[in-house]
């Protein structure tokens, strides 16, 4: 068949008629209701770059790592000192309005193997460790802008360099350190900086054959783990890097037809800039996605990623295009939108959005237009 | 004769078997319905229920292959041009078509008992159009262009058989099979690049068992001695009605490429149809026919059309053949030219300009000419030109022309030569 014409054919339209599954029509969340929850995952940063350390009220994070490469250790007849150097990442001394150089940290050497990749704040708890801290008085690390340094008991080094030797029986499973108190994180680079001369990085003084010499080790592994109990102002839901805070936006979507096409949608959300905990290292951006399992509170990319950038001009507004999102919770359940901040990882930056029970014009909306496309009338 | 059978039918297998015309009424149910009388019937105002003659060929009343003598075929092509005017909008639009119009084999393998077995293949359904229109934006939605096609049918394929238990009387019945997809293909482009565009495709994939049982009353006058019966008969068919079963499979493209068909069983339901029609040979060179038939449309539906959605229909139509040199000179001296014209009160319903919906009829005059190739095949082409929508009431009309070439092969496979 053929049609011939070189203009519009709406010939027959009004005889046929359009068929009414297949006309667009508009959707907005105004008139329906939104549940906004908090969902805190919890992280497991072993595959990140940067590590953090300290604390902020609700939150805290704690490192862990395993140097290796320290077999010189076995032959010294004596450890003069022992340190561990964290280059910085972020050179502000005042983030989050807290000074880092009050940060006072506890450190416990490991008797467990432990795996970034499967560990929770719970897990690493329940890690059997040394009793004594490890840190040396008066453990106030040697903050700078750019690097943390931390004096670490010779003994504990001793004991790593011996396990080179399987007959002497000692281990080596690196060691944990905590913040002591709430004065600010600080972010340092990973063992994933390897050979740049960023990453951890221990330096062990003493004497081998009654010579002084030095140890140093840039091999590691690393991670560091993060918790949170943080509860944003009223009316908000919180979004935090570093811990698996996130928030869960589920629109009511009945009316929309399973199987529709989502043609258009976007998502507009507002924040309580006044109370948001902001460094100000990391982008200034939320990522919104789609929840794809409301057990466990999986998201992934392959079902689509939404990114906004704080408005240029009303500077507390985040607009993302979610078309691909509404999509999936149209064809395989609305478990909603789990809300990021857009470096999940190398920080512990709070931002709090208005949630549902918010004033109108700051609440969360959701505007789709959506052709049916069921079935044929 | 067996080789170019063999390669009518591997032309044929290639084809797609859907035939009539494109319209946008045909995007109600699984489309426009249309009978394949024969390229005999074309030229004669689609008649033929009740013609015995050798080389008529009719998918229509399976009584009528008593009057076959040797094996034939015959295949039929199909070429319609439609201009439908759309007076609500002051448009038109042209749709042309070529098809495959249908082929029947026959093989008469008793001519005394009218002992024949035939099949083949015939349109049943054609589903084909095109509409496209614009819309403006609204404070919600972009501006956007709608389209919606729709292409495919159903087709009917069928073996039978005839038999003449009786001199004056020809019986027949076929078994009947239709099938096939109708595909509807929907899509919203919108005029703004932030928008995902909508794609639809909906097709209906059906498929039901039938039959047709036909009777013709031949050579009445010797029956009773009524000579002025000489050269009459009678002749009707009843087919039943279809009882469609199949999958209903929308798919539509997603901007996340998910690819989620939805499928459902469906069914739908073809009412049957029947028809009575005669024929009458004034002399040897002057044949007449006029056929009715009649299809209770309105009891049609399908898992998405409620029944009442298309009408009653009605067909009357008839004509005339001249058979021009028949009994001297070569082959090639002989011609037989066909006229005729049809009435049909179709299975459409159109709005009228005063907002009525009333049931569109069409009128169609036909004409044809059939040459012979060789003393037993011959070629036809026909031609067909109607109104459909006759009252200027109407604010579809549409004008068709349709023109028909078709090839009839006949060998005596099974005629014994003289004297043997």
């Amino acid at each position: 068949m053929v049609g011939c014409s070189n203009k519009f054919n709406q010939t027959g339209s009004g005889l046929v008629g359009y068929d009414s599954t297949l006309t667009p029509r508009a959707f907005d969340s105004d008139t329906v209701r939104v549940t906004c929850s908090q969902v805190n995952i919890g992280l497991a940063n072993g595959g990140d770059t940067v590590l953090c350390l300290g604390a902020v009220p609700w939150t805290e994070a704690d490192m862990l790592l395993e140097f290796s490469g320290l077999d010189s250790v076995y032959y010294a007849s004596r450890i003069l000192s022992a340190e561990v150097i964290l280059t910085r990442s972020y050179y502000s001394l005042q983030p989050l309005g807290f000074d880092v150089r009050n940060l006072q940290f506890e450190g416990y050497a490991l008797d467990s193997v432990w795996s970034s990749g499967t560990f929770t704040w719970d897990s690493v708890a329940r890690l059997p460790r040394e009793g004594s801290n490890m840190v040396l008085p008066p453990m106030f690390p040697q903050v700078s802008d750019s690097a943390v340094v931390i004096q670490i008991d010779t003994g504990v080094v001793r004991r790593w360099g011996n396990a080179t030797d399987t007959s002497t029986h000692e281990t080596n499973y690196g060691f944990i350190l905590k913040p002591m108190n709430i004065s600010g994180v600080v972010s340092a680079y990973s063992t994933l900086y390897s050979g740049t001369g960023l990453e951890p990085t221990i330096v062990v003084a003493c004497l081998i054959n009654g010579v002084p010499d030095t140890v140093t080790s840039r091999s590691s592994y690393s991670s560091y783990v993060a918790t949170t109990s943080i509860a944003g102002p009223s009316q908000t839901f919180t979004v935090q890097s570093g811990t698996g805070y996130h928030g869960n936006l589920v629109f009511d979507l009945s009316r929309i037809p399973n199987y529709s096409i989502i043609n258009y949608a976007q998502l507009t959300l507002f924040e309580n800039t006044i109370d948001s905990l902001y460094s100000g290292q990391s982008p200034d951006s939320l990522y919104a996605y789609y929840q794809n399992d409301p057990t466990t509170h999986a998201f992934s990319s392959i079902y689509g990623i939404a990114l906004s950038a704080q408005d240029t001009v009303r500077r507390n507004k985040y607009t993302f295009q979610v078309g691909v999102l509404v999509q999936q919770m149209v064809n395989l359940g609305n478990y909603g939108f789990i809300v990021t901040r857009s470096e999940d990882y190398n920080n512990l930056d709070s931002r709090f959005i208005y949630s549902g029970n918010a004033p109108d014009s700051l609440k969360p909306r959701l505007t789709i237009t959506y052709t049916p496309a069921v079935k044929k009338r | 004769m067996k080789t170019r059978v063999l390669i009518f039918l591997i032309v044929l297998s290639v084809g797609r078997g859907y035939a009539q015309d494109g319209t946008p009424l045909s995007a109600k149910g699984v489309g426009e319905f249309s009978s394949f009388g024969s390229s005999w019937s074309t030229g004669m105002g689609n008649s033929g229920i009740a013609l015995i003659r050798n080389g008529f060929l009719s998918g229509i009343n399976p009584a009528t292959w008593s009057g076959l003598d040797n094996v034939q075929f015959t295949a039929l092509y199909s070429f319609s041009g439609v201009s439908s005017k759309d007076n609500t909008i002051g448009q038109s639009s042209y749709y042309v078509n070529g098809n495959f119009g249908g082929g029947i084999f026959a093989l008469p393998i008793d001519k005394n008992l009218g002992f024949t077995l035939a099949g083949g293949f015939t349109p049943l359904t054609s589903y084909n159009f095109t509409i496209t229109s614009p819309f403006d934006s609204t404070s919600d939605i972009p501006s956007y262009v709608y389209k919606s096609s729709g292409t495919g049918g159903l087709g009917e394929g069928f073996v039978g058989a005839s038999f003449s238990p009786f001199h004056f009387i020809s019986l027949g019945g076929m078994f009947q099979y239709a099938f096939g997809r109708i595909e509807n293909i929907r899509t919203i482009s919108f005029n703004s690049s932030s928008y995902t565009n909508t794609y639809s495709d909906y097709s209906a994939y059906l498929q039901a068992a039938g039959g047709t049982f036909g009777i013709v009353l031949d050579s009445l006058d010797k029956i009773g001695g009524y000579d002025f019966l000489k050269g009459f008969s009678i002749g009707g068919y009843y087919k039943l009605p279809y009882n469609l079963n199949g999958t209903f499979v929308l798919e539509n493209l997603y901007a996340d490429t998910l690819y989620s068909p939805f499928s459902q069983d469906g069914n739908g339901y073809i009412p049957h149809e029947y028809g009575v029609g005669v024929s009458e040979s004034f002399n040897d060179h002057v044949t007449g026919m006029l056929d009715v038939r009649f299809q209770p449309f309105s009891k049609y539906h399908d898992t998405y059309t409620p029944a009442g959605s298309l009408k009653d229909a009605l067909f009357v139509g008839g004509g005339i053949e001249i058979r021009q040199g028949k009994g001297f000179g070569s082959i090639y001296d002989k011609r037989i030219l066909r006229v005729g014209v049809y009435y049909q009160k179709t299975q459409f319903a159109d709005s009228t300009k005063t907002g009525q919906w009333k049931q569109l009829d069409e009128l169609f005059l036909t004409a044809g000419i059939e040459i012979p190739m060789s003393y037993s095949s011959t070629a036809s082409l026909s031609a067909q030109y109607g109104l459909r929508g006759l009252s200027t009431d109407f604010l579809l009309r549409e004008q068709i022309f349709r023109l028909y070439f078709s090839i009839t092969l006949g060998e005596g496979w099974f005629i014994r030569p003289e004297g043997e």
